[in-house]
């Protein structure tokens, strides 16, 4: 495996752990450095008398390290592999020590345990005595209604709170407490709806806030109102459209029913996007879109982790995998999941490329087939970057306008890569905004660097 | 306008005083007609309902059926490519990291290496480098040297960056007309360089209607250019009515050896000195207050003062006089002087005065001199400030011995005085070098280092003074068990630039860019 800095520090579960990486690749800080086919090593010196070993299994990657921290992967495994990417030669290939050798071999043996009990699993349950698949169904559709009934009472709930609010006037919620809004919602979390919660507080936070948000805030009711009808009239709707809403009210079908039953699709894949955020529950989520090289499909990969956690997938923009998404079922489809993939089968990188208006009518399309997508993929080729209205900056073709979501230093890397000559973007339509992912075209790769608002 | 603001009075009001709702509804047109209508049309609908579908309805239409807008700028400039990017991997994380982490001097050797070996900056790293050209212009020529046109290109797109790179401008007539204080003393400094006497006359024109600081800084420009055509003003200025203003003509007259002033207080000095029986030469102090204190710029004795009446008079005279006073009077050399000042009763207003003198008019033996005779007693520890007078290969020397007297309890000295004064291209001799390398080699690995976190910035900045070939002894410092983490991160701090330095070299030695092949 060969890996870049950047693919090293994308493994970080947060910037802190970079910063601590960076600092250790010293090489005088470390002895015993080493590496196999199957792993690399070495050992740190810490504050404390005995260095620590730091290891990391290459199939993974996975870290096992021997210092105190709870955060995974801790700094000592990212800088034994940055230091790696500096200086492989610092690293004489060579016979595993034991402490090494017994960890990949544990993990090996436990891989293959798991394997053969999964075998015999699945032995068991084919020659079980078969459950009538009436009854699991029967048993799902069960909690499932529950689950639907707690929503509906929380929908009417809701309801009743919006028309409240319309009867009175959106003026005087300029005098009202934003925390009574953001109360109110929490009752949508009991009623096993935080989608619904999440929408209505992003709503209050909207009150007072620029010209013209009396219609931005009217639009957002007009969405819950949306939502409180599906709900009531979910019977009616299309499997595809009640998926939809459950993902809008955050409950999302089950992976494994994804991965049973999800629409697949086999393709050599490009990573063309990555983008991280954290909300102040210490919730981090990663969207990784992936296009397909041989249907032209678009994906986004949703990753979460909580708290000093990292994440256990590596992606790096450009690079490319031969493998099998399943797509969330969806009158627009665009969530998967990946369930095969091979980095080793594509070596090389190939980006998309679109024309103007069969992307905007791409895009329109995939708004108008789910009414709660809250972003979608969008491919501006040959774009310049142009100052915007009040100092943002936007991208034009020769046909069209987009205002960029676009923080300062990341305006100032893409122009730098640009060059003042076209450009391709690929971003994030938020309804308003282009909000820029990932560049090509210019010199290098430009990515966006900050986090993103969830 | 868009079609939702339509609905915004119904909403914005409230549904309970609207009026017909579903009339305001009807009334909307343009945007998807039939079904709002089929929506008023709903006589079971509740008015609040109907005003939330309705928004659902325009609100799924705007987000759907968005326009783009039209391109609207004209066009722009494109880059126009020069060398080749340093687009190495391994460089780019490396440089980013210098950039970040500093220190300048480092940074400087870093471009300079760069553009020697005929690259520029690869474009991730443009930004960071315009910045660091705005913060710091002591490095702007050499970030300049390795932007390319796709640099030049990218500092055009923000004015903070064209600013920084572009050469200072020089000041104009209205900088001194309509300025501030700054622009107006960089104005009169510029103007003296080049026109002295018409400097002069210009601020003797003004400086009845300026503020007591404006004159003080704008007197103080008189000391570039400063000559005996300035003896005029600079006696009228003793009596001006602010006592800064006072002060900073007295300090300048003290390098007018010839003026009526400095001679008036060289001949009340020399009237002080005496010859003892042995013929040794002696200095008695004024009995009293001289004659004529004000209008020779003599400050007046406050009411407490350590030095007592007689030696501050003393004082005072010693350090508004010329030095040539003593060489000229006594016919010793300075050196002489200053034993002799150091052994007399009056040593302390001799010596302080001595000292107050130089300062004002900066001469290198006398430095020396005082450097080499230095009383604690009566100057206190702190010899900076004459220090900072002495050209760099002697600072060294200085430095040196200081080293070698008090080895590791004196490196923080040496440090700071090294980091104050060291410029990016500044580089220590081999013989200080040598033992600062292999002194804080030794110590900087322990507990008992002199150098944690807050002091880490001017160790940078010294060991960045430091010759390639003097790092050898701080490439792996040795570090104690159970070292503290503030040392320790001192330590990885001192390698790093090391590592860098040293792969700056090697990156120096390679063969130039059109010879270098690309690390897959």
């Amino acid at each position: 495996m060969t890996m870049t800095a950047q693919a090293v520090l994308a493994l970080a579960p947060d910037d802190a752990s970079v910063k601590a990486a960076r600092g250790l690749t010293t090489p005088s800080k470390w002895s015993s450095l080493g590496q196999s086919e199957r792993a690399v090593w070495g050992a740190c010196q810490g504050s404390g008398q005995k260095p620590y070993q730091a290891q990391v299994d290459l199939a993974g990657p996975a870290f096992q390290c021997s210092c105190p921290s709870r955060k995974f992967p801790c700094k000592h495994g990212l800088a034994v592999l940055l230091l790696r990417v500096q200086d492989a030669s610092r690293f004489p290939a060579g016979a595993e020590p034991p402490w090494v050798a017994e960890w990949i071999d544990g993990r090996r043996e436990k891989a293959a345990k798991k394997e053969q009990r999964d075998e015999k699993r699945a032995e068991a349950a084919a020659s079980a005595e078969p459950v009538d698949p009436a009854v699991l169904r029967a048993e799902a559709e069960a909690r499932d209604e529950k689950r639907w009934k707690r929503i509906e009472a929380g929908a009417a709930d809701l309801e009743r709170w919006l028309g409240d609010l319309v009867q009175r006037g959106l003026a005087g919620a300029l005098a009202e407490d934003r925390d009574g809004w953001i109360a109110f919602s929490a009752r949508m979390v009991d009623a096993q709806a935080p989608g619904l919660a999440n929408r209505l507080e992003s709503a209050a936070h909207l009150v007072g806030v620029g010209s013209d948000w009396p219609a931005r805030l009217l639009a957002r009711l007009g969405t819950l109102q949306l939502l409180c009808d599906a709900i009531r009239r979910r019977t009616e709707l299309p499997d595809a459209t009640v998926a939809d809403l459950r993902t809008a009210l955050g409950w999302p079908i089950d992976r494994d029913d994804v991965v049973a039953r999800g629409e697949k699709v086999d393709d050599a894949w490009s990573i063309v996007g990555l983008v991280a955020s954290e909300n102040d529950r210490g919730l981090h989520e990663r969207r990784v879109w992936l296009w397909g090289r041989r249907t032209g499909r678009r994906a986004l990969v949703l990753e979460f982790v909580y708290g000093g956690a990292g994440f256990e997938t590596s992606w790096v923009v450009g690079a490319g995998f031969e493998g099998t998404v399943a797509f969330y079922p969806s009158a627009a489809p665009q969530r998967a999941i990946v369930i095969r993939r091979d980095d080793a089968a594509v070596k090389d990188t190939q980006w998309p490329a679109s024309h103007p208006e069969a992307e905007i009518g791409a895009l329109a399309e995939r708004l108008a087939g789910n009414a709660w997508h809250t972003v979608a993929p969008l491919l501006v080729d040959d774009a310049r970057l142009v100052p915007g209205r009040s100092e943002a900056w936007a991208a034009e073709t020769s046909h069209h306008h987009w205002d960029l979501e676009l923080e300062e230093t990341d305006a100032s890397l893409l122009l730098a890569a640009s060059g003042g000559a076209p450009i391709s973007i690929w971003g994030e339509w938020t309804g308003t905004y282009l909000r820029p992912i990932t560049a090509w075209g210019g010199e290098g790769i430009w990515t966006r660097t900050g986090e993103v608002e969830p | 306008m868009k079609a939702i603001d339509a609905l915004l009075p119904v909403a914005l009001l409230g549904t309970e005083r609207a009026g017909d709702v579903p009339a305001a509804v009807r009334k909307i047109s343009g945007v998807a007609d039939e079904v709002l209508s089929a929506l008023a049309a709903d006589g079971t609908v509740a008015p609040h309902t109907l005003v939330l579908r309705a928004a659902a309805v325009l609100g799924q239409c705007q987000r759907v059926g968005f326009v783009v807008a039209p391109p609207s700028a004209p066009p722009g400039s494109i880059v126009t490519e020069g060398p080749p990017a340093l687009d190495d991997p391994e460089w780019l994380v490396r440089i980013e990291r210098v950039f970040e982490l500093g220190p300048a001097a480092l940074q400087h050797d870093l471009l300079r290496t760069v553009a020697a070996r005929g690259y520029r900056l690869h474009a991730k790293l443009l930004p960071a480098a315009l910045d660091l050209a705005s913060s710091e212009p002591s490095l702007r020529d050499a970030v300049g040297a390795v932007l390319g046109g796709r640099g030049r290109w990218l500092a055009g797109q923000r004015k903070r960056w064209t600013d920084a790179l572009a050469p200072p401008a020089s000041p104009t007539e209205d900088d001194w007309s309509h300025g501030r204080t700054a622009a107006r003393v960089a104005f009169l400094r510029h103007e003296r360089a080049t026109a002295p006497d018409a400097a002069r006359e210009r601020l003797t024109g003004e400086l009845a209607q300026l503020g007591a600081d404006e004159r003080t800084e704008l007197v103080g420009c008189l000391a570039v250019g400063l000559g005996p055509a300035d003896e005029v003003l600079l006696q009228a200025l003793l009596g001006d009515r602010a006592v800064e203003v006072r002060r900073r003509a007295a300090r300048l007259l003290v390098r007018l050896p010839a003026s009526a002033r400095s001679t008036a207080i060289g001949a009340a000095l020399a009237a002080l000195l005496g010859k003892d029986k042995r013929g040794a030469w002696t200095i008695d102090a004024p009995d009293t207050e001289p004659p004529g204190v004000k209008a020779l710029g003599l400050e007046p004795r406050p009411k407490t003062d350590e030095l007592g009446e007689r030696a501050f008079w003393l004082f005072q005279l010693v350090r508004n006089a010329p030095l040539a006073t003593w060489t000229t009077n006594t016919g010793m050399s300075p050196a002489e002087i200053v034993a002799w000042a150091a052994k007399s009763d009056w040593s302390a207003a001799l010596l302080r005065g001595i000292r107050d003198a130089l300062l004002a008019a900066p001469d290198l033996e006398w430095t020396r001199a005082l450097l080499g005779k230095w009383v604690v007693k009566a100057l206190g520890p702190s010899d900076e400030d004459v220090q900072a007078l002495l050209p760099w290969p002697e600072r060294e020397r200085v430095w040196k011995a200081h080293l070698e007297r008090e080895r590791a309890p004196g490196l923080l000295h040496v440090v700071d005085e090294i980091a104050s004064v060291a410029g990016p291209e500044d580089r220590l001799g081999p013989d200080l070098a040598a033992l600062l390398a292999r002194l804080l080699s030794v110590s900087l690995g322990t507990n008992d280092s002199a150098f944690d976190g807050d002091d880490a910035d001017s160790l940078l900045v010294a060991c960045a003074a430091l010759p390639d070939v003097a790092l050898s002894p701080l490439k792996t410092i040795r570090r104690d068990d159970r070292l503290m983490p503030r040392f320790d991160e001192t330590v990885d701090r001192v390698e790093q630039l090391v590592d860098v330095r040293l792969r700056i070299a090697s990156l120096a030695s390679a063969p130039p860019a059109a010879v270098i092949p690309r690390i897959p």
